[in-house]
């Protein structure tokens, strides 16, 4: 990926991504329309249990049936989508900012440091990246801000990587030197010049790594170290299901079917995104 | 990391690839248990109902429950022929049995390993039922084939301490000593089958036993597989990899089984109590309105709607109804009352409401009580944080007294004493040397549990031990939520060989007699 688009450029080319784009925004859209409104669109309370109402089918009153505990699973799936979303972006933008932040540092300075750092990175990204959730997530213990925190460090390398080699490329160029030899200080040349030309880049890897973030969380509340109960997470969701499989397959497709959609919005978005900003695909 | 390999295991029969499992001789027994892995086989520390059924298969006692009873008035002979005691009952005679061969060579039974074994059972460093063997003064060796025990004062029922069940199982004194802790997953005993391979995490598989003193077994042998998820042992029972399968335990369940063609459910007792013990020395839960209001606020009918009827009943004491001494006269807190919970904690000082720590097995059937808990606590203004561990963490750390409130599930040799010693006799509180499973740090009944230990009149025995349920639940040490007998699933081709009624190590018995039609 060249890491050197100026933005008129990227305008001239997002004809080719242009239909995904429009198709993942869509999707987005409503997904986090309906995250962000879930309490007032939601039908039932996600936690209010209900004896007398477990194990109900599809039906006017409970749109996707309830669960063991007569938990109304559409309002669970709404509440869900906010957790997991929410840790997504959350994960996703403190990656952005640490890695990019580091990468940009390490990559104008050189040297000994941004040996050491790199190969640190290198180290971390080695790990498969659900073993590195499952290995933070188990040392920090379960809950929300610990499963934001793990997966923003399994997603940190990405971000370090693309900012570092951004950085690497663009402090020999002329209009650096230029700068230098102006007695700008370092900051401002960083924050100024260094900064806006990596940008791009670094929010399309961020599109893409959200959908890796809802998948990374959905997986860790599969295996039992998301958000603790009763938190309605995707993942959470689909594994509860799990334990009524065959009697009630719903209660794990439907959460998965979700999952699936905010997958696909979030692939179409950052595809589109990189496909247009991509040098080698022409229009 | 809980139970990947498991789900993956579901993924893959959903998808109809059958995993690969060694092939089976005909006559092998393949049971299905809920657990990720085994705690332990020494019969001596098995406490978890994963790791108790295996303890009657290695082993037997001086006398024995009969198979698929639970009747304490019914014990009959096992490792011993024939038994006496002197007038008042303290001193007790065994004669054993001749020629019972202990597992994999290690030699005939004698009256040394009834010795050793009792001893063991009464010592805090080898066993979890120490307190149990309290009242024993002396064990000997009369001859070889003669056993003398001597009690300190007479006690309830001394065949209990010696029948088929936790410290009553008599181990091999030569084993045990050579193979120290790794007696855990080395067991010898006498029983009908021995321990062939432990695959951590996956099985243990026993043989049948050729030299056992009542025949040689039907069975070739037992492979016990762990499967910590329900569907996935359903989907496994259902496809015919496996013949006894430990169930949901929950209605649902029951009706989806019971439907199956080849399928029949078992429903036995013990009904094990299931019970909240609140922690009365950690704050907020040391005021007692603040446990009066949490106990208010739990609704007690609702775990049987939940549970289902055939498998749940209501619960009228602290220690399991059926139980020598049980009392129900006393009333419990429950009726799910949130108003008037919440109206307490304000009255106590807790306009806010209060947190409270759980810490919580990943076992889903103890998992969803705890949930349905945590909702009709939450009505309240209590919230129930669940830390949720594997089971095997959960008794640990409930055990180190890291649990505010401690949700257990028990049923004991049935005579009052034990649970009460057990579970509120202030010796017994977690964290202090002579800790058993006192997680309420409860010691307002002690003087009582102990007069009635020794009591010989059985009517004013009674009345102490009916004393002591009235104080603790007064002093809301616990909240019974209700009980629950037992579900497991077979094959129809599976043949216990006795009536199935009850299973005193909280599963099928598979006795010389089980076999496979």
């Amino acid at each position: 990926m060249s890491a050197v688009v100026t933005p008129r450029h990227r305008v001239a080319r997002l004809a080719p991504g242009r239909i995904a784009i429009v198709a993942g925004v869509a999707i987005m859209a409503v997904v986090i329309f309906a995250a962000v409104f879930a309490p007032i669109i939601a039908p039932h309370d996600p936690y209010a249990q209900s004896m007398l109402a477990r194990f109900r089918p599809v039906s006017a009153e409970y749109w996707l049936g309830t669960d063991q505990f007569g938990r109304d699973t559409f309002s669970r799936i709404l509440y869900g989508l906010q957790i997991t979303l929410w840790t997504a972006f959350a994960s996703t933008a403190l990656a952005m900012v640490c890695g990019t932040a580091i990468g940009i540092l390490s990559g104008y300075h050189g040297g000994r440091v941004d040996r050491w750092v790199s190969a640190a990175n290198d180290l971390l990204m080695s790990f498969p990246q659900m073993v590195a959730g499952i290995i933070i997530v188990a040392l920090l213990g379960p809950g929300i801000t610990n499963l934001i925190i793990a997966i923003a460090i399994t997603a940190f390398p990405a971000f370090y990587r693309m900012a570092r080699s951004a950085a690497l490329a663009l402090r020999e160029r002329d209009y650096i030197d230029a700068c230098r030899v102006l007695g700008y200080s370092d900051i401002r040349i960083i924050v100024r010049h260094l900064l806006p030309e990596t940008l791009d880049d670094i929010i399309i890897v961020a599109t893409l790594w959200l959908a890796t973030a809802v998948r990374t969380e959905s997986s860790l509340a599969f295996i039992g170290l998301g958000a603790p109960p009763p938190a309605a997470t995707l993942g959470g969701l689909v594994r509860d299901g799990f334990d009524n499989l065959l009697d009630y397959p719903g209660l794990a497709i439907w959460p998965s079917l979700a999952i699936l959609i905010v997958m696909i919005g979030l692939n179409l978005v950052g595809d589109g995104l990189r496909d247009a900003n991509d040098p080698r695909a022409t229009a | 990391m809980n139970g990947i390999g498991d789900y993956a295991l579901t993924l893959l029969m959903v998808l109809g690839i059958s995993t690969a499992t060694p092939a089976l001789a005909e006559g092998v027994l393949r049971y299905g248990m809920a657990a990720q892995d085994l705690g332990t086989m020494d019969p001596h520390r098995a406490t978890s109902t994963p790791d108790k059924p295996i303890s009657s298969w290695l082993f037997n006692g001086l006398v024995r429950f009969k198979p698929g009873s639970d009747d304490i008035s019914a014990l009959e002979p096992d490792l011993s022929e024939s038994w006496e005691s002197n007038e008042n009952g303290t001193v007790w005679t065994f004669k054993l049995r001749s020629g019972v061969k202990f597992h994999h060579g290690y030699g005939e039974l004698t009256a040394d390993d009834v010795v050793y074994s009792l001893n063991r059972s009464a010592n805090p460093d080898t066993s979890a039922f120490a307190s149990d063997y309290k009242s024993i003064d002396k064990v000997e060796a009369v001859d070889p084939s003669t056993v003398r025990i001597t009690l300190k004062q007479p006690i309830p029922s001394l065949l209990g301490l010696v029948a088929n069940y936790h410290g009553g199982n008599i181990v091999s004194k030569k084993a045990a000593e050579e193979r120290g802790a790794d007696f855990a997953t080395k067991p010898v005993g006498t029983g009908p089958f021995m321990v062939q391979e432990y695959v951590p995490q996956e099985r243990v598989t026993f043989v049948a036993n050729p030299d056992y003193f009542r025949g040689v077994p039907k069975l070739d042998g037992i492979e016990y597989r762990y499967i910590p998820s329900d569907s996935s042992r359903d989907l496994a029972l259902r496809a015919g990899e496996l013949d006894v399968s430990y169930g949901r335990q929950d209605q649902e369940w029951i009706n989806s089984i019971g439907g199956t063609e080849g399928l029949k459910v078992d429903i036995m007792r013990p009904a094990e109590l299931q019970q909240f013990h609140l922690n009365t020395k950690s704050a907020p839960l040391d005021n007692i309105e603040v446990r009066r209001a949490v106990a208010t606020a739990l609704n007690r009918p609702e775990y049987i709607q939940f549970i289902g009827e055939s498998l749940a009943q209501p619960a009228g004491s602290v220690i399991p109804a059926g139980n020598l001494g049980w009392d129900g006269s006393a009333p419990i807190y429950g009726e799910g009352d949130a108003d008037a919970a919440r109206k307490m904690l304000e009255d106590a000082g807790f306009k806010d409401g209060i947190t409270l720590k759980m810490i919580q097995t990943s076992l889903p059937n103890m998992l969803s009580v705890a949930q349905v808990a945590q909702a009709q606590l939450a009505r309240a203004g209590i919230n129930l944080q669940l830390e949720v561990v594997d089971h095997q963490t959960f008794h640990a750390q409930i055990r180190e007294d890291r649990s505010q409130v401690v949700y257990y599930s028990a049923a004991r040799f049935p005579i009052a004493d034990v649970f009460l010693t057990q579970f509120f006799h202030s010796a017994s509180i977690v964290g202090t040397p002579t800790a058993s499973i006192n997680f309420s740090h409860c010691d307002v009944a002690d003087e009582e549990i102990v007069k009635a230990r020794s009591e010989t009149d059985p009517e004013v025995q009674k009345q102490l031990w009916a004393t002591a349920q009235k104080k603790i639940i007064e002093h809301i040490c616990a909240v019974p939520l209700y009980e629950q007998l037992i579900a497991y699933a077979r094959r129809d081709n599976v043949d216990w060989g006795y009536d199935l009624q009850a299973g005193m190590h909280l599963g099928p018995t598979v006795t010389e007699l089980t076999e496979l039609k």
